[in-house]
């Protein structure tokens, strides 16, 4: 099950976190200052998927070029010809979702193939203070956490006779809201104050220098793309 | 060495105290066991040694305690933790990182080691711990043994001197129990300091050098290694702790109950988040009703993923549950059936314990409310916050829920882990009650003291498959041999 | 400026991680397009719950501060504008600062600073602004100018303001709300 990061699985090429990143801001920058640009959308389209070859997800890059080039069909043959304002509106959003795809895509190789400690360790490697990293490790620690909670109180709901079913969302959806977050607060909270604990007897707030285990390097994947992504970057003033 | 002297403690903003006048030497490469019943204060010892107490939980400290001549009190938490490693109750809470290997690296690199010397010590530990299939994986993918495994694997790799548990085995399966074991019999033997709060303790019979009994926060009995071998069933019965030799149990099983003649009957039931290798198959199996039935099995037998089938939550299984020959879809059965889980706090959902029973009844209906209440002894808790309550009490609270709903079937998911002998009993006596009020209960158990006070038949699942059923009585050998095969 | 503990770095850690799964789903309504325009105003009512959870447990300047960050990393990640991690330092900051003015007790600092930290989002909204000529030119492209027209009247140069306003007032909203389930759950379930 793919969490927001976990553990890697990687085979084949695969790009260092700190150039992951780094793609990751570029292409934000490129998507949001030249959103009127097909060649530019349809040239990142091609370069993230080509990221996800080389690293042997072919599937997830043959998902990918499919929804897009569906999209594509969609907002040319199909929306112009709808009127209204409900047209207008779903126009724009699929329009933004269509422009964000770049990004959406890019979020997604850097979460499917980074591990947390690679993450920790490359963000050591760049002098990210400590106040940044240990919260975000607590954020990745628990994502899954968050997953498996909601997923045991939607159960429990269900055996309380107060399923999340369409029914129930319509009648009493403060209500619903309420079952299922207060719960889940409470016990994230209190497991957080026992990992507190725990990760203080062994002897995290050591103010001596942290060594890192993981093992992280540029190669000339990475250099290429960087340089590929550089020059995209480029066309933001052409 | 660790000494404490005069030592008294209680919590902020609790005026009873934890812990009065306590007292204790621990000599190097000696194993302490420290046991009485929940809120003894054995917790509070273990948090005074690891140096939590004062440095992470605030409160009134008096007396003195002295790890190698020196104050813990002066001494900084990562000073303390350098020499000591802790484990503790619940597996799912106590690890940092996602992957496995990272969390075994962990406490060495926060203690700034070189990393070659990282790599051998975890090489070191891994071989130590026979742990190679569980490295470089997730720990969200392991099961609750295979993470205290590794919780005791990443303090192992630092090598500290002392080594301090609370309630380790709490929600341990007995294979995992086992192992647990292993890995303390492997600390005892490098001569390490061991210090364990625990009320489970069969599986340290023969390792304990000094046994501390508490009572409300004050010793009552302390026992040497031929005190404790000396130790008869009556006495550890007395303690209300559990049994030192499972062959001692004491148990009066329930009977079997006909009556009505009523059935449940399950056919061909299939189910797989894999079409080709599914999670449970049963052919078929009758159990009669208004019973109470032990599920036991290994650790992914296929139990919960059985109680889950059976209450209706799984959409997508195949097969035909018949209650007294009627067969049942699962949004029928999802109604008459309630499920007590093992995390109970993730079915409390609202601010009073009165305003949850009214949620399962569907009105407001506060006569009948507090009957029920009344018969689980909660009326006093009626407007207390479901969540402010004791573990055992909020399990009560959804028993409780259970009768209100009106639900016919009822499933526990190891509604005793980790409780004393005392509490044990308290959800025995519940459970008993319930079968008089004509419910039909099915435990998922690991826990053979209760099995036998207080269940009436038990199903064997093994890889999905149900192997063997059977009523108790008369079969008390079968049941024996089952938890005594993996006890070494 | 008080050094943070672990304990307080893992505290933000945990609300971090709380406050941005609640923002994602019910920034998931945005699907639903006619809710469009109003999911901020609700995303900032939301996550009043577990922030005012959250200021429980601060004492120090900086906690505040960190969460606006840390969430706005992830919203980054998972694609929004890198404006919002500008948006997300400036308005946590300020939320941080006027809620350390009344020594993060004081309810009516704590409510005015939650609407202020609800703006860290804003950068993920400004696009719709700032890059307007580029925004409005590609979707001339798709569906001509007259098209282009009639959605950009639906969003005019001054509804930025409007749209400050509805944020701060739901991060506002929020924070009462939040007191409430304080008050209902968290207090007496003994966590807060």
């Amino acid at each position: 099950m793919a969490y927001i990061l976990g553990v890697s699985e990687n085979n084949g090429i695969i790009l260092d976190p700190r150039t992951k990143l780094l793609l990751l801001i570029i292409i934000n920058v490129i998507v949001f200052n030249k959103l009127d640009s097909h060649l530019m959308s349809i040239l990142l389209i091609f370069f993230v998927t080509s990221l996800f070859i080389f690293s042997k997800k072919y599937k997830t890059a043959i998902v990918s070029l499919a929804i897009y080039l569906s999209y594509t069909l969609v907002l040319m043959y199909i929306l112009p010809h709808l009127t209204g304002f409900l047209a207008i509106l779903i126009g724009s959003v699929l329009v933004m979702f269509y422009k964000l795809m770049p990004i959406i895509l890019m979020g997604a190789y850097f979460i499917l193939t980074t591990g947390v400690s690679e993450f920790v360790a490359s963000m050591e490697k760049i002098h990210m203070p400590q106040e940044i990293i240990i919260p975000l490790s607590v954020v990745f620690r628990f994502f899954p956490t968050v997953v498996e909670e909601v997923k045991s109180i939607i159960d429990c709901m269900k055996i309380s006779g107060i399923g999340l079913n369409f029914k129930n969302l319509i009648t009493r959806p403060l209500k619903m809201l309420e079952y299922l977050l207060i719960p889940l607060i409470i016990s994230i909270v209190k497991g957080g104050d026992e990992l507190s604990a725990a990760v203080l007897t062994r002897s995290m707030d050591n103010p001596v220098q942290r060594t890192n285990i993981c093992k992280i390097g540029f190669h000339w994947q990475d250099y290429l793309y960087i340089l590929l992504g550089l020059l995209l970057l480029m066309g933001l003033f052409i | 060495m660790i000494k404490l002297e005069n030592v008294s403690f209680s919590y902020l903003n609790e005026n009873k105290s934890n812990l009065k006048d306590f007292n204790l030497n621990i000599e190097d490469g000696e194993l302490i066991l420290l046991t009485g019943e929940s809120g003894s204060g054995k917790t509070t010892i273990t948090r005074l040694i690891n140096g939590l107490i004062p440095h992470y939980f605030n409160g009134t400290i008096k007396g003195e305690i002295y790890f190698n001549e020196k104050s813990i009190s002066d001494m900084k938490l990562y000073e303390i933790s350098e020499k000591m490693g802790s484990v503790f109750q619940n597996p799912r809470s106590q690890f940092f990182n996602v992957d496995t290997t990272g969390e075994l690296a962990f406490e060495c690199e926060n203690l700034g080691m070189p990393v070659d010397e990282i790599h051998q010590r975890i090489e070191q530990t891994i071989n130590d711990f026979h742990i190679e299939k569980l490295m470089n994986k997730s720990l969200f993918d392991l099961s609750g043994g295979e993470k205290q495994k590794i919780a005791c694997a990443s303090v192992t790799t630092p090598n500290p001197d002392v080594y301090v548990l609370d309630e380790p085995s709490s929600n341990l399966d007995f294979i995992a129990i086992n192992s647990l074991r292993n890995i303390i019999k492997f600390w005892k033997e490098k001569g390490k300091t061991i210090i364990i709060a625990e009320h489970r303790i069969y599986y340290l019979k023969d390792l304990i050098d000094k046994m501390i009994y508490l009572n409300k926060g004050v010793v009552e009995a302390e026992f040497n290694k031929d005190e404790i071998n000396r130790l008869s069933s009556d006495d550890i019965y007395k303690m209300g702790i559990r049994p030192i030799d499972l062959n001692q149990i004491r148990y009066q099983t329930p009977e079997i109950t006909l009556k009505n003649h009523e059935f449940i009957k399950i056919e061909d039931l299939l189910f797989g988040f894999k079409s080709n290798n599914p999670v449970l198959s049963i052919k078929e199996i009758t159990l009669p009703s208004n019973n109470i039935t032990a599920i036991i099995g290994l650790n992914g037998a296929g139990k919960t993923t059985f109680a889950h089938c059976f209450c209706g939550l799984h959409k997508k299984m195949k097969g035909r549950i018949k209650i007294n020959g009627k067969m049942t879809k699962n949004k029928e059965r999802l109604k008459r059936c309630y499920m007590v889980m093992q995390d109970v706090n993730h079915q409390l959902f609202t601010e009073s314990v009165l305003s949850e029973l009214f949620l399962s009844m569907g009105e407001d209906d506060e006569e009948r409310a507090e009957k029920i209440l009344e018969s689980l002894n909660l009326l006093e808790f009626k407007d207390a916050h479901p969540m402010s309550l004791s573990g055992g009490q909020k399990q009560r609270v959804a028993i409780a829920c259970a009768i209100a709903s009106e639900s016919d079937i009822i499933f526990y998911d190891e509604p005793t882990s980790g409780l004393d002998l005392k509490h044990m009993h308290h959800v025995g006596e519940n459970i008993l009650k319930l079968q008089k009020m004509g419910k039909t209960q099915f435990i998922i158990t690991h826990d053979l003291e209760f099995i036998l006070n207080c269940c009436t038949n038990v199903i064997h699942l093994d890889d999905g498959n149900i192997t063997d059923y059977y009523p108790i009585k008369g079969n008390e050998d079968k049941l024996f041999e089952f938890f005594m095969k993996y006890q070494n | 400026m008080a050094k943070l503990e672990i304990k307080d770095l893992i505290n933000v850690g945990i609300f971090g991680v709380l406050y941005y799964v609640i923002f994602y789903a019910i920034g998931m309504l945005q699907l639903i397009p006619v809710l469009f325009p109003f999911c901020p105003i609700l995303m900032a009512i939301a996550g009043g719950i577990p922030f005012m959870l959250f200021i429980t447990r601060v004492e120090k300047f900086g906690m505040i501060t960190l969460m606006g960050i840390i969430i706005s990393i992830l919203i980054f990640l998972t694609g929004m504008s890198y404006l919002t991690v500008i948006t997300g330092i400036i308005f946590a900051i300020l939320g941080d600062l006027v809620i350390k003015s009344g020594n993060y007790k004081d309810f009516k600092k704590i409510a005015i600073g939650t609407g202020v930290f609800s703006l860290w989002s804003f950068g993920g909204f400004l696009p719709l602004w700032v890059m307007r000529d580029s925004y409005k030119a590609m979707m001339a492209q798709g569906y001509g100018v007259e098209y282009a027209n009639t959605v950009f009247a639906l969003v005019p140069d001054w509804s930025i303001i409007a749209y400050v306003i509805m944020i701060v007032v739901g991060g506002i909203i929020g924070a009462y709300i939040g007191r409430a389930m304080l008050k209902k759950h968290f207090e007496r379930a003994g966590i807060a």
